[in-house]
């Protein structure tokens, strides 16, 4: 059974770093993954329907702009292993993923902005050296295996010592915690938003800015409309005739934020 | 004069832009999220992806290094289309090694303009109807516990995914030769740069009102009746506290705080304003 377990970690392993490693080839959700989940454990046709149904279960899970989803990965392969190994079908599948999606998104956010950020500056310190081989490496471990292990830990512990233990111990971090950590992780999307506003540097676009703000707060216009709208503006700055562009752009670039 | 200039860029874009150079681009935008972060997103994954042309474009070390210093600056978009950008930023690093003149600036304002549109017109096509059509097909089969369900779903959605990023690298590269080509001769370089970073700063206007969010919890007691903060807030000026966040952020670093203290202090600020009350739940 232990090897079993394992094996199945594995698969929480490397569908944990989908977006990481992959860049989301949607082949690390439940859907696909309980294929492999139903293959280890002796049972493809349960296991795919289980998969199926935390599929359509996810399916308004998605990643949209800087925000953070549910997490689908290993909280996916978990509940479709109890669900297989108990015999218990889908909604013991569904009420196992749901606490640990729970804790494991809140552990991605954390991921991205601690592991992250010490991720970036260990690049930027190896680039300053001109050690291309050491940044390159640090790029491609720091932060997928920082999400990864855990989640392929808490799949296996999961499985070893049973569900409930871990949902017990889930469910003793206080609730104002998790939902202080939530509102962190949609306030913490304008850090690069203000990094982004300090780079382009210009006072004088700032107007610009609160226009694209304005259109989504009280036209209610999406982001796709906006930059539609942008887009046409851009042009007719950029191809309006007989201006004297170059030069107040030049004027411009001096004034710093 | 033109003519020439065309003959010089047909030899170059066959030396930059060979087939190796798209397969290792190719390869290694997969990685674009590996360090992801709230302060970069996925500005290394970025950078790690056109290493290898920027490579055959700036032979000297110096060069070279400062052209992936470049490359370290914030960026965020939907990783399938990174590749079109990937392309388009290859040629245009191409233009600046041949151009002294050559602003770089407008490189990164060029991605940044890109980033909004892109990523609303991929994050809809690539989660929101491509994965929704794969899986709609798959759990279909697999709801009876046919294993065909789950290969047709990955079969389906990896041909997509794919041949789109495989084509958008050659379209972005192909594209931003042409059209430097033509800039070049009307001088439209620095007007393009003004207008991309309107472009980019009207779009980021817009995802901090959409990305961004944050409401307070806070009820006051006024004569007996309750007056719900937020609703104040929602009638007069609704996104006012993401924007506030926001440009907290920028006033801190323009005082030079850290990324990581910022971070640390938006956890704090969060976790205890929600205890207390102050924030409402997400």
């Amino acid at each position: 059974m232990v090897v079993q377990y394992l094996l199945v970690a594995l698969v929480a392993f490397i569908a944990s770093m989908d977006e990481q490693l992959f860049g989301i080839t949607m082949l690390g959700r439940p859907l696909f993954t309980s294929l492999f989940v139903g293959l280890i454990l002796g049972d493809v046709q349960q296991g795919v329907i289980v998969g199926a149904a935390l599929e359509s279960m996810f399916m308004g899970a998605i990643m949209v702009g800087a925000a953070v989803p549910p997490e689908v990965y290993a909280s996916g392969v978990l509940g479709c292993a109890f669900a297989v190994i108990t015999g218990t079908g889908t909604a013991t599948a569904v009420a196992l993923a749901l606490p640990v999606s729970v804790f494991l998104q809140v552990w991605r956010n954390f991921c991205y902005a601690v592991p992250g950020a010490f991720a970036c500056k260990k690049i930027e310190t190896a680039l300053a050296n001109r050690d291309l081989a050491k940044a390159n490496l640090y790029h491609l471990t720091i932060v997928p295996l920082s999400i990864g292990i855990p989640s392929a830990l808490l799949v296996f512990c999961s499985l070893f010592f049973g569900a409930d233990l871990i949902n017990n111990a889930l469910n003793a971090i206080p609730q104002f915690v998790m939902d202080g950590l939530n509102v962190a992780s949609g306030v913490m999307v304008c850090i690069g938003f203000a990094l982004l506003i300090r780079t382009m540097g210009d006072n004088k676009l700032l107007p610009w800015l609160f226009l694209g703000f304005i259109m989504v707060i009280y036209l209610k216009m999406d982001v796709i409309g906006v930059a539609a709208a942008a887009i046409c503006v851009a042009l007719l700055l950029a191809f309006r005739e007989g201006s004297s562009g170059p030069q107040t752009v030049a004027a411009d670039e001096e004034e710093d934020f | 004069m033109a003519t020439q200039n065309t003959d010089l860029k047909e030899a170059k874009k066959d030396a930059i832009m060979s087939p190796d150079m798209y397969r290792s681009m190719f390869l290694r935008q997969f990685t674009s999220q590996c360090s992801q972060s709230y302060d970069k997103m996925m500005a290394m994954g970025f950078m790690y992806t056109i290493q290898k042309p920027l490579r055959k474009i700036y032979p000297n070390d110096d060069d070279y290094y400062a052209a992936l210093d470049r490359h370290t600056e914030f960026f965020n978009i939907t990783p399938h289309v990174l590749p079109f950008v990937a392309g388009l930023t290859v040629s245009m690093e191409e233009q600046a090694a041949a151009d002294k003149n050559f602003d770089t600036s407008s490189i990164n304002a060029m991605k940044v303009g890109l980033m909004g549109p892109l990523s609303g017109i991929g994050d809809s096509f690539y989660w929101g109807t491509f994965r929704v059509v794969a899986a709609g097909i798959g759990i279909g089969i697999a709801s009876t516990g046919n294993p065909l369900g789950p290969i047709v779903y990955a079969l389906i959605y990896s041909v997509i995914n794919f041949a789109t990023r495989i084509v958008a690298a050659h379209l972005g590269y192909d594209l931003g030769t042409k059209f430097l080509q033509q800039s070049e001769e009307n001088n439209l370089m620095s007007r393009m740069t003004h207008a991309a970073g309107v472009l980019g700063m009207t779009v980021i206007g817009a995802m901090i009102a959409a990305q961004v969010s944050l409401s307070t919890a806070l009820t006051f007691d006024v004569g007996g009746s309750e007056i719900v903060l937020q609703d104040l807030f929602d009638s007069i000026f609704p996104g006012l506290l993401p924007l506030l966040a926001t440009f907290a952020c920028v006033a801190l670093y323009k005082k030079g705080v850290k990324t990581i203290w910022i971070i640390i202090g938006i956890f704090a600020i969060c976790i205890i304003g929600t205890g207390l009350g102050v924030f409402a739940a997400a």
